[in-house]
């Protein structure tokens, strides 16, 4: 008896996992699905799966995988790219205005598919915030890419932000030629919020490949800006984060 | 999910916010905060109306609007500064607030507005 239970247990879990991989990029990831489930909580749409792929030669990788591979490999302060870690770089140009690039290189078990390189540019404008650009660049073609925006706010209770109620938005950039730059067009994101102290923006990027399931994702926080009276917001230091200021990974949907 | 549930800016009230991004692209925003005991339970909090242009558009647009108070922001001060009537001052150039490092300001932070002739 409890043989067969370990058995059933044990098929369990040699299935499930199958289960979740198979299937093609437009039957397990469909847009409209995706941005139906946006302007939840940063990450909701994913979780931060295939990151211990990275760590494993190319040769032994197995399912979806995305790394992030941006130019300084450590968390060290730089004096023209800004506050930079793994996961990409942050930079204030000035009180208003803020921005964020990283590199990452994703596949599908032993093949690198290609490198992707994002960036986004916050400016303040009294307490609204304008995403403008927000660009995307593969070098390989992807399908399906969808830009998402939400505006975080912060307290004691969220040191990693919580999504502003109905300040959330997406925008479907479709399928995308290699090595083509596409930006969220026309005016990118625009958000207005005065009811907090601390806040930040947020914004993911995700795609799928037309031979390939699964969804890739990479999605990032800016630099936090904090109310300085007059209805105005100033960004802090360009190392200024949230907790968990950028994540990429891959999900089955 | 879309555009931000937000109502429209009342005459006199609110303040107009210019800025530009490093692509060197103009916002005006003219920004009012509703009083908390009008605003009913699903109806927005905030008026907020936009407008986007060139520097030249976006600065006429924002003078034009009946609020209550004006400002620009200035990379080169990197600050708010007042936005002067268009008859008042001679108006600025784009790359007066827009990137600009080496020439000083004609202008003065908020709060040190009273000290302009001494910038000039």
């Amino acid at each position: 008896m409890r043989r067969a239970l370990y058995t059933i247990i044990l098929i369990a879990l040699l299935t499930i996992p199958a289960a979740l991989t198979a299937g093609t990029a437009d039957a397990a990831s469909s847009p409209t699905a995706r941005i139906a489930a946006t302007g939840q909580h940063p990450g909701a749409t994913a979780s931060a799966v295939g990151q211990s792929q990275c760590a494993k030669p190319l040769a032994e990788r197995s399912g979806n995988w995305l790394c992030p591979a941006s130019p300084i490999p450590a968390s060290t302060a730089s004096p023209d790219k800004g506050y930079c870690k793994i996961q990409g770089c942050w930079s204030v140009y000035s009180v208003t205005k803020s921005g964020y690039s990283a590199t990452g290189y994703f596949g599908y078990g032993d093949t690198q598919l290609g490198e992707v390189q994002l960036y986004f540019e916050v400016t303040l404008n009294g307490a609204q915030s304008v995403s403008k650009p927000v660009r995307f660049e593969s070098s390989a073609a992807v399908v399906n890419l969808i830009f998402e925006g939400s505006r975080l706010l912060y307290t004691p209770r969220y040191p990693a932000g919580t999504p502003v109620g109905g300040a959330g938005n997406s925008h479907l950039a479709g399928n995308i030629p290699a090595g083509e730059t596409v930006q969220w067009t026309p005016n990118g994101y625009k958000a207005y919020y005065n009811k907090a102290s601390e806040q930040s923006v947020w914004h993911e990027w995700t795609w799928n490949m037309a031979d390939y399931p699964g969804t890739w994702y990479f999605w990032a926080k800016s630099v936090k800006f904090v109310d300085v009276g007059k209805g105005t917001y100033h960004f802090g230091h360009d190392d200024d984060l949230g907790e968990n200021p950028a994540e990429n990974g891959y999900s089955n949907g | 999910m879309g555009e931000q549930l937000l109502g429209s800016p009342r005459p006199g009230h609110g303040r107009v916010f210019v800025n530009c991004n490093r692509q060197g692209e103009w916002w005006a925003s003219w920004q009012d905060d509703y009083p908390e005991d009008e605003v009913r339970d699903g109806e927005p909090g905030a008026g907020v109306e936009d407008f986007e242009g060139t520097e030249d558009e976006v600065t006429r647009w924002a003078r034009t609007r009946p609020a209550e108070e004006f400002f620009i922001f200035s990379d080169e001060a990197n600050a708010y500064l007042p936005l002067e009537p268009a008859d008042a001052a001679e108006l600025p150039a784009a790359a007066e607030h827009c990137q600009r490092a080496e020439r000083p300001s004609r202008y003065a932070p908020i709060g040190l507005r009273g000290s302009n002739n001494n910038l000039r």
